[in-house]
């Protein structure tokens, strides 16, 4: 229905406040009267004035209208929150996810260019928030995020098995590693990789909640991609320290070293551990963690 | 066939690329005459995705097509992105660099919607300022497509076809006509769309879009989760018959089906196309001394 001629006067708008005006009441997450009487809103353009410039159509008002706005922006934002979170949701249920969803990004607004970049603050959202377990949760939210990461990291070939061979056998104590960049090392304070690893086990139908464990376990994780297949495995404390030191440039053998405080005091038994990490160290290698070997 | 007026070529039918197909297409190497990205879904460059895109770029044309442009958004333009974008373009080689006349977000807040522009000489010359720095920058052919649409403003001052134009002719960038858009806004605010579509200057335009759409009784819904509905092959049809030989590509991105059922709608623009007499025979049978415009014109009224 057209607008009177004294509506239409009323509702004379700049593009900078309409455009404020609208993204005020789209990413509003209440009813439409509440997202349109937003202090947001109301702000930009007084609810007089925005319901002079918004025109009905024949079937639907002028807030069904910017509803259809609204509803698609909560739609899409849930849903790639759910894309770099999805064990969240089997954490919290679908209610209290969606609550979470709208809540998060009130404080956090997506700033980029791409909705890919939708989880990044979510950590942090949680652990500002009063969520039961959130530090469980803010954990958990860091790992899927890095398997993330390293499934849109750039390829680098990783070391040939030519190149390992051709290390002389002195050599190795003083050799040093360079990473793919497709890599990334975590140690958790709650049992976050076990709790994700669950999930991933669960069928695609089931949708029962996962309960959560809100006693610390550590957690240590190594996650990796080769050719285009990622995988997140579990290390142990000194698998991972050894690790990452071994990113980090620090020569083979100072690396080694570093770590055999975790074999024990027994002798038989620190050198089955020494024989394990060295299985496990040749592991790495050959599944490609690393692009290269420096002398 | 009557060109686009930069000669750009009309690159066949082609199928909007999406990930779940990228290993129905590397194992078979469908005969698609093209393909179209979203642009932000590669400008990391990284990840299978990428890897999937490079190997398919070695066998068809690439287009890319963006969602985050926001040429009528009233922030300073992003040149991070855009610089990406440039990057991601010339690896592609791409004819040309589309994306939407629409805005996303202001005060860098992206709400990662088409949302609709106030059709006001204000934002017409915000607008086309922005198209001339980004085509600038860009070095390439900018085209832009009218998005569909669910609300109206009062502060409009002329219609959407009117603005695009305009805009065209003074920013001198391409269109890309989505046809089912101009569908779906003609249903939801009840305008003529052969009004919307003999407006746009033909020779400008540079590509087609079909897609499905959700119609939900009192309004619709571009949703591209269906089939195209026989109204908007009509259009097409019609629109087509003005323009002549154009890039056609459809777009399915939600509950999307097999590759094959994707490319097979694709192809139905193919056999609308074959029912339009050839242009050329126009051109070929058409008097001297008209311009190309007059002979558009000519063109659109016999088949109409």
């Amino acid at each position: 229905m057209p607008k009177s001629t004294t509506e239409q006067a009323s509702t004379i708008v700049h593009l900078d406040e309409f455009q404020r005006w609208m993204v005020a009441v789209v990413s509003h997450f209440g009813t439409d009267e509440e997202a349109w009487n937003s202090e947001g809103a109301t702000t930009e353009l007084s609810h007089e004035r925005a319901l002079g410039n918004v025109l009905p159509s024949q079937t639907l008002t002028e807030y069904e209208r910017i509803g259809i706005y609204r509803r698609m922006y909560f739609l899409r934002m849930r849903d790639a929150l759910l894309i770099d979170v999805p064990s969240i949701r089997f954490a919290l249920g679908q209610s209290l996810f969606e609550e979470v969803v709208e809540q998060y990004f009130t404080r956090y607004p997506s700033r980029s260019y791409t909705l890919n970049d939708s989880g990044l603050m979510f950590p942090t959202f949680v652990r500002e928030s009063s969520l039961p377990n959130k530090e469980f949760l803010a954990e958990l939210a860091e790992l899927e995020l890095a398997i993330s990461r390293v499934i849109e990291a750039p390829e680098t070939p990783p070391l040939t098995a030519e190149q390992i061979a051709a290390v002389p056998a002195d050599a190795w104590e003083n050799v040093c590693f360079v990473p793919i960049a497709a890599l990334e090392l975590h140690a958790f304070t709650y049992p976050v990789h076990d709790y994700f690893c669950a999930f991933e086990e669960k069928s695609s139908e089931d949708e029962t909640l996962l309960a959560i464990s809100g006693e610390p376990s550590y957690n240590y994780v190594c996650i990796h991609r080769s050719d285009y297949h990622t995988e997140h495995t579990a290390l142990t404390e000194a698998e991972y320290e050894l690790l990452t030191a071994l990113t980090a440039s620090v020569p083979l053998g100072i690396a080694f070293e570093a770590v055999q405080k975790h074999f024990g005091e027994n002798p038989a038994d620190a050198e089955k551990a020494q024989q394990h990490i060295t299985s496990r160290f040749q592991e790495w290698m050959m599944s490609g963690l690393f692009a290269a070997i420096r002398t | 066939m009557l060109p686009n007026r930069w000669n750009l070529p009309d690159l066949g039918f082609g199928v909007g690329l999406r990930s779940v197909h990228y290993d129905y297409i590397l194992e078979n190497f469908p005969p698609v005459d093209w393909f179209e990205i979203i642009s932000e879904n590669y400008l990391s460059q990284g990840g299978y995705s990428f890897y999937a895109l490079e190997k398919i770029r070695e066998r068809y044309p690439i287009v890319t097509h963006g969602v985050s442009l926001s040429i009528g958004c009233t922030d300073p333009l992003n040149f991070t992105y855009l610089e990406r974008l440039k990057r991601l373009a010339d690896l592609m080689d791409t004819p040309w660099v589309s994306d939407h006349i629409c805005w996303t977000g202001v005060n860098g807040r992206n709400t990662h919607d088409l949302l609709p522009i106030l059709y006001s000489e204000e934002t017409l010359k915000h607008v086309v300022e922005r198209i001339r720095t980004i085509q600038d920058f860009l070095g390439r052919r900018v085209v832009l497509e009218n998005v569909s649409t669910y609300v109206e403003f009062a502060a409009s001052t002329m219609t959407e076809w009117e603005f695009i134009a305009r805009m065209a002719e003074d920013a001198d960038c391409g269109l890309l006509l989505d046809v089912n858009n101009v569908f779906v806004s003609a249903f939801n605010h009840g305008f003529d769309a052969k009004e919307f579509i003999d407006a746009i200057p033909a020779d400008r335009i540079c590509q087609y879009h079909l897609a499905g759409h959700t119609n939900k009784g009192t309004h619709i819904i571009d949703t591209h989760s269906d089939h195209v509905v026989e109204g908007v092959w009509e259009l097409y049809r019609y629109a087509y018959s003005r323009s002549g030989g154009r890039a056609t590509l459809l777009e399915w991105d939600e509950d999307i089906p097999p590759f094959e059922v994707v490319h097979a709608e694709a192809l139905k623009a193919r056999e609308y196309r074959d029912t339009i007499k050839n242009t050329t025979e126009l051109l070929t049978e058409a008097p001297t001394g008209k311009t190309p415009q007059e002979l558009l014109t000519k063109f659109a009224e016999e088949y109409a």
